[in-house]
Formats: C-alpha cells, structure tokens, sequence
C-alpha cells in the first residue's frame, strides 16, 4: 500500500466516522464533514465550469468577432450580465429579462417534452394492449396479458379517481357520488403498492452503499494489517 | 326614501306634504312663508323669542362686562349693525327677519359666554403667577415621590410567587379567586375554601401594600347586613373598562351612597394611593368650573382673605385633576395587566424563539452500531455468494438478451448521472455490461450529465478492468454535457446541419453515430428527460438503462411502453454472471433480513404508542 493510499484510506475512514456521528446527535464533526463536502463539492463545480463552459463557450467564441459564434455567444453575454444585475438593488429588475427568458423556456421544453416523451407513449401503450389487431396476432388468448393491461387501465383510472376525491375533501365538498369513492378506495390500494415498491428499493440501495462503504473500510484495514 | 328623516310640512291649500324648507308648495304653488322654518328649531312664541337671550344670561356676565369694560366696541357695533340690519332692508320678508333675529340673539349670547370665561381665565393666571413656581416645585415632588412608590410597587410585584402544591403561583390563584368563572357553583366555590375572607384581607394587605385599602364602614355595614356578598374589594377601574366589573360596580353605586365621613376618608386615602374606592369618581364639571367661588372672588376681587380662599380652592381643584389623571394611568396600566393574566391563564407558557435542543437518543445510537456491527460480522465471515438467480425478471432477460445481439459494428453510448453514493450498486451492474461490450470489441463512447461523473468514472472503469488498457488519452473518457435538459434537446437535434452549435460544443458525441445509448444513472428524472427530450427526435436509437434499485419502480411504466428496452436495477445485475467482485450477495441478504427485523419492530412499537394513525385531511371551509 502506498503512502497516498494509506493517507487517503485514514481520511476516508474519519470521515465516513464522522458522518455516522450523527447517530448520536447533530455535532460539530458531523458538521465539519457535512461542509468539507459541500465545499469541495462547489470547488470543484466552479472549477469545471469554467473550464467546460465559460471558457469554451463563451470566452473563445467572443475571441473570434465577425464569426457567427461570436454573436451567438453574445446573448448568453448579455443575459449573465443582466442576471449580474441582481447583486444590486437597483439592477434586480433587469434581472427578471434573463429569469424570465428562462422560465418561459423551461415551461415550453417541459411541456413539449411530456406530451411527446410520456403522456403521448403511455396513453398509447394502454390502447395498444387492447388493440385487436395485437389480441389477433396471437394464436391463444394471452390471458395473463389481458389481466396486466386491465389491471393498468383500473389502476391508471383508480388513482386519478383518488386524487380527484381528495381535491374535492380538501375543498370541503362532501357529496362525491359512490363510484368515485369506492374508486379511489381501489386507487388508494395502488398508490400504497407504489409507495411500498418505493420504499423497498429505497431501503435496498442504502443498504447496498452501506456495504459497499463497509467493504471498503474493510478492505482498507486488511490490506493496511496484511502489509 | 331620504325623506324619511326630515320634517315636513302641510301646505294650508292643497293639504300636501312639503319639505320645511320650502317657501312655495311643490304640488299647487301656495306660498309657504308663514310655515317656514329650520331642521330642528324650536317654534317659540314671538314675545318669549324676543326676551330669551337677555333673560337667561347670568348676572355676574353682565357685571363684569360693566365693570371691566371689557366689551369691545366691534362688538357693540355689530349688535347695533344686527339690529339695524332688518331695518336697513325693509323689502325683507317678515320669516327672513325672525331668522336675522335668532341667529344675532344666539351669537351675541354665545359671544358673551366666550367673554366671560376670556375674563375668568386671565383672572385666574395673574392670580397664578405670584406662586406658580412654588406650586410647580410642590407638584414635582409629588410626581417624584409617586413614581418612586410606584418603582418600588412594580419591583415587588416583580418577585417570583409562592407556589401552591398543584404548582399555581399565588398571584393565579388571586385572580381565581377574585373573578370566579362562569359557571362555577357554590359548590365549587366552597371546594375552594382555602381562601378565607381574612385569608384573602391578609393576602391583599401584603401583596397591595401601599395601594391597600381598607374597607370603609359602610361597606362593612352593608355586608353585615349581606352577608353573602363575599366582593369586598372594589378596584376603581376606568370607565373604557368598567365591562369588567359591571353589576360590581351598579351595587357598589347603590349600595354607599356618598356621605361627607367616607368622602373625606376616600380623599385622604386618593392623596398617597392610585386606589380608590369606586364612590371617588371624577369630578364633575360645575366642580372643576366652580361658578360660586368665581362669583364670590369676582365680586370682592380687593378682599385678601377670599383671595385666599380662593387660591386654596383652585390648588385642591388643581390636585384633584392631577390625582384624578395620576389614578387613570396607573388603573389602565393595572387593568391591562389583569387582562392578559386572565387571557393567558390557560394558554401553555410562551416559548417563541427558543428551538428545543436536539437530544442524544442512546435508543436509536445503540441501533444503529447493532446494524453496522452485524454487517461488518457478516462481510468477514460470511462466504462470497453468487448472483445466479434462479428467477431472472423480464427486464434482467431482456436485458441480457440485447447485450448479446450487439455485433462489433455497433456503436454504444454510454450516458453516467450518478452520485457517488450510489456507485457501488450501479458499479457492480455496469461493470459486467462494460466487460462485455470490451471484450466483444465493440466501440462506445460515454459522457456524463453530472459534474462529479468525471472522476466516478474513473471508479467505474478501474473496476471493470477497462482503466489500464485505454490508459489517459482515449474518447472513452466521459465528456461533461453542461446544460442538464436544454443540452439534451441541443443533442438531439442534428448537429451536422448547424456549424455553428457544432462550434460551441466540439467534443460532444454525434447521436447519429451511435446505435444504442445506456443510461448509468440513480434518478428516474434523467431516464425521463432523455426520453422526453432525446429520443423523440431520435427514432433509431435504442435505450437500455441500469438504474438504481429505488429508481426501478418509476422508470416500469417506460418499460412497458417500449421506450426503454431492458434495464437492471438493484440486486438484479445480469443473469449468469457473478458481481459478488463488487457486491457480497450473502452479506446484501443478511443486511435485508436485519432491516425486515427492525422493521417489523418498529411497526409493533409505533402501533403499541398509537403512531401509526393516519392524519386527518384538514378540510378547508
């Protein structure tokens, strides 16, 4: 084992040490790792920004005028000047043109995004389950395909159902009709199964990182005492 | 419907309704004349109208005037221009007259009281001046002497009470028994006979001191002779809150009237304290304005001795007033406090800016080194297990299966999104994947959409094994895409037919190159965002995932619409082949087992301490 490895090995031992302080209560070690974290952490962000992106994205076409990534780079130019402009009291609502500028893009990219990436593609697989021309193409009946793509419409219309009925208590309406409250009792019972394949794979991959950070101290300490 | 409030009048002729201001009728045209008059004057007749000013001005007005000449000419002159006035305009109507009369009477009456009290009050600050400064001095001493006493009061209030058994401090148990609540029986009342009337005298001598008073025979009488009246104390408390004390009040009122013993008790004890009895009210106007003694002191203004008389007159008027405004601070000060003693009592104390200290659960300490000590056994004892399953999920076949339909002249991108946290589970799924792609020959290229995927990177191919043979100048180092969703869509659209883009981003990969695309990734998000921004502008590129175990759930439904062809999550690497190089699956098994137990412990301890309800939804109203 090597110096470095040894040096980095310690380190990594007192800080993961440190972070499992925190089962004793919120103390200053548990700080002090929490901050050398983010503090690294946003070295280096700011680091590698500048390196990836200002200086090649917006330094070297500004190096190039007359060409067209010379202009282009000036609207990113000018809209982190006007974003600049927040610091100060004064400037804060010229800040609200590149805020603005990137809200409303954000929103139309989303928007785009879903129809086409998700709402468009689901919808379209529940239909097909139920085309006829894919019930026909098979021999036999697919029984066990025809009780999923059932389950997914019941599910899909049971929990949209729920949040309805819940939208509707929470306004203070107590009339909803039987059907919507035996529905969402149905989208209730899809919404936990949901919830508890979350929270099984949640437990699952904090325990694998735990084993792996384990492993790793272990197998620091075995190469460290085996020389 | 505006009518409704005026007066009207009836005209003689056509017997209809008028408004009293009108000079003519509205419905036939009469003249209305004899009939008008003002909003609220009074009809008088013609002789008592004309002798009502000079016959109800006070004498001794007209005898300063005549005395001190103090009458100015102006105005003698605008009383002959008044009356010369309806003479001087004789076309006047007889009504216009009247009203020119009344209204002179009326300002001449009211200039004449001005005079007067002009008279009274200049009076009064020559007679100031000779002793003023003396008064002054006396009545500073006298706020002094006030505010100490007060000081000293407030300072004793200030002192922690005693407290009973149950843990009520005297002063609650005062105001318990001062203002019984609504409600209360006599019953309840008897309960609390701790406090005996001579309990409740000896309490409020002590806690009162100098503001205690001692009930006044009368008061004792009347009791004696009520002996269920158990209100002995009567607080002068202002008229803005005499809503406390109210039917109090009206018996005390009733019940002792005024008489010239108790009065002068009440003064000497007003003198040195801010409490009074309730029959000290203020005094009234005909007191602070004494007409009687000004008469007296008008008429024989060269007598020393009635200047005399009247200087101590005007020095107790002078202290009354003082001590009168003295008593209502101090009483709205006590009322206020009384207040929101009463409004708190029931309230929990106030602990508004003070954050509970986090405190050391040995509980949850102790668990959790159980946890790590017990997988630390198993790591070292426990043997490596393999990672054949016998039941591989249609993802994990599927998964294999596309791997295995990768010819050398494909190309594959790899796409990495991970924190560090999650590199051991996603290392031990990705580095069969990257094995085999190498070991086929086939070329891929990675670049990362997260910072930190730079040198995770580096974890990732050392692993596989891959870091030695490319060594430090290859494409296989992942590029950072910097711009999260924007530089996807930016990616996705074809960059060959825009030079300009292709300038600003020169080391990114061309989408078109590649066949299939693998996400690396620990959030649904990016799986998300790639197919929502990526893939539908890119029809032939195929996507596998290897996502994190807690992300598995989210990314299914992209499963099973086709949009994404296989993935592997978790424990779920790729069916016949071992990653217990990375992950100990005895130990990920054993580690499973002990949190199942611990679950399972605490739902039983939640659900024997009640913690397992579920919340009420808050429905608005």
């Amino acid at each position: 084992m090597s110096s470095a490895d040894l040096i980095l090995g310690l380190v990594g031992l007192a800080l993961t040490l440190m972070i499992f302080s925190y089962l004793i209560k919120d103390n200053v070690f548990f700080g002090i790792a929490l901050y050398l974290l983010v503090g690294v952490g946003t070295g280096f962000a700011t680091l590698l920004i500048i390196r990836s992106v200002i200086l090649p994205m917006l330094i070297k076409p500004l190096t190039q005028p007359g060409t067209q990534a010379f202009y282009l780079a000036l609207v990113p130019l000018i809209l982190s000047v006007l974003l600049a402009l927040m610091l100060f009291k004064r400037g804060s609502r010229m800040g609200r043109i590149p805020l603005a500028f990137l809200v409303g893009a954000m929103a139309a990219m989303a928007l785009i995004g879903i129809s086409r990436g998700t709402l468009a593609p689901q919808l379209l697989s529940v239909f097909h389950r139920f085309s006829p021309g894919v019930v026909a193409s098979y021999s036999t009946i697919r029984w066990w395909g025809l009780v999923e793509a059932i389950a997914i419409l019941i599910g899909v219309v049971a929990v949209l159902a729920f949040f309805r009925e819940r939208q509707e208590k929470l306004s203070g309406q107590s009339d909803s009709s039987a059907v919507l409250k035996g529905m969402s009792k149905v989208g209730q019972i899809f919404l936990g199964i949901s919830f508890g394949g979350l929270f099984v794979g949640l437990m699952s991959s904090a325990l694998i990182a735990l084993i792996g950070n384990l492993s790793e101290i272990v197998t620091f300490f075995s190469r460290l005492l085996g020389g | 419907m505006m009518t409704d409030d005026l007066s009207m009048q009836t005209c003689p002729k056509c017997g209809k309704e008028n408004l009293t201001h009108m000079t003519r009728c509205v419905h036939c045209g009469n003249e209305l004349e004899d009939l008008f008059s003002f909003d609220g004057q009074i009809e008088l007749p013609d002789d008592e109208n004309k002798d009502e000013p000079i016959s109800n001005l006070p004498l001794f007005l007209e005898e300063m005037s005549n005395q001190t000449n103090l009458i100015d000419e102006d105005d003698s002159e605008s009383d002959e221009d008044g009356e010369a006035s309806p003479k001087s305009d004789p076309n006047a109507p007889d009504w216009l007259a009247r009203v020119r009369e009344r209204v002179r009477a009326e300002e001449d009456a009211s200039g004449e009281l001005t005079k007067g009290l002009k008279v009274i009050e200049e009076k009064l600050e020559d007679d100031n001046k000779e002793d003023s400064e003396k008064q002054y001095q006396a009545w500073l001493d006298e706020v002094r002497k006030d505010a100490e006493a007060e000081e000293e009061k407030r300072a004793r209030r200030l002192r922690p009470s005693p407290v009973d058994d149950q843990g009520v401090p005297e002063w609650l148990r005062r105001i318990r028994a001062l203002h019984p609540k609504e409600g209360e029986t006599d019953e309840d009342n008897e309960n609390f006979d701790e406090w005996t009337e001579e309990e409740l005298e000896a309490l409020r001598r002590q806690e009162l001191g100098d503001d205690y008073v001692e009930e006044s025979e009368p008061i004792e009488e009347l009791e004696e002779d009520e002996p269920e009246s158990d209100e002995k104390i009567v607080h002068n408390i202002p008229e803005d809150d005499e809503d406390l004390l109210p039917d109090r009040e009206e018996k005390q009122n009733e019940a002792t009237p005024p008489t010239d013993a108790t009065e002068a008790e009440q003064e000497a004890l007003s003198d040195d304290s801010q409490f009074v009895l309730l029959s000290e009210t203020k005094l009234k106007a005909e007191e602070v304005f004494n007409t009687d003694a000004l008469d007296g002191l008008l008429e024989n203004t060269d007598d020393a001795k009635d200047e005399k008389a009247e200087r101590k007159a005007r020095a107790k008027e002078k202290e009354a007033i003082i001590q009168d405004l003295l008593i209502l601070r101090g009483q709205h000060e006590k009322v206020a406090l009384l207040k929101t003693l009463i409004s708190d009592e029931s309230r929990p104390p106030r602990t508004a800016g003070k954050t509970a200290e986090p405190k050391m659960t040995w509980t949850r300490l102790i668990i959790g080194l159980a946890v790590i000590g017990l997988l630390l056994l198993a790591i070292l004892f426990l043997p490596s297990g393999t990672a054949k399953n016998p039941l591989p999920s249609m993802p994990q076949l599927r998964f294999a299966r596309y791997l295995d339909g990768i010819t050398p002249d494909k190309q594959v991108l790899l796409v990495m999104s991970y924190y560090s946290a999650s590199a051991p589970e996603l290392e031990a799924l990705a580095t069969p994947v990257l094995k085999q792609l190498d070991e086929k020959g086939i070329d891929w290229q990675a670049i990362t959409l997260r910072m930190d995927g730079l040198w995770l990177a580096e974890s990732l191919y050392k692993k596989a094994g891959l870091y030695d043979k490319m060594g430090l100048n290859t494409a296989r180092f992942p590029v950072f895409l910097a711009g999260g969703q924007f530089a996807m869509l930016d990616m996705s659209i074809n960059q060959k037919d825009k030079p300009a883009q292709s300038l600003l981003q020169e080391n990114l990969p061309q989408l078109e190159d590649f066949d299939y695309v693998l996400l690396l990734t620990d959030s649904s998000l990016t799986v998300r965002g790639w197919l929502e921004q990526v893939a539908p502008n890119q029809d032939s590129l195929y996507t596998l995932a290897i996502v994190s175990q807690k992300e598995a759930v989210a990314i299914q439904p992209y499963f099973y619409s086709g949009q994404i062809l296989a993935y592997l999550s978790g424990n779920q690497g790729l069916p016949d082949t071992e990653t217990q190089a990375v992950l100990n699956q005895n130990v990920y098994k054993a580690g499973m087992a002990i949190i199942l137990v611990l679950f399972v412990i605490a739902v039983f301890y939640n659900a024997k301490h009640g913690r397992l309800e579920r919340p009420e939804i808050e429905v608005s109203k």
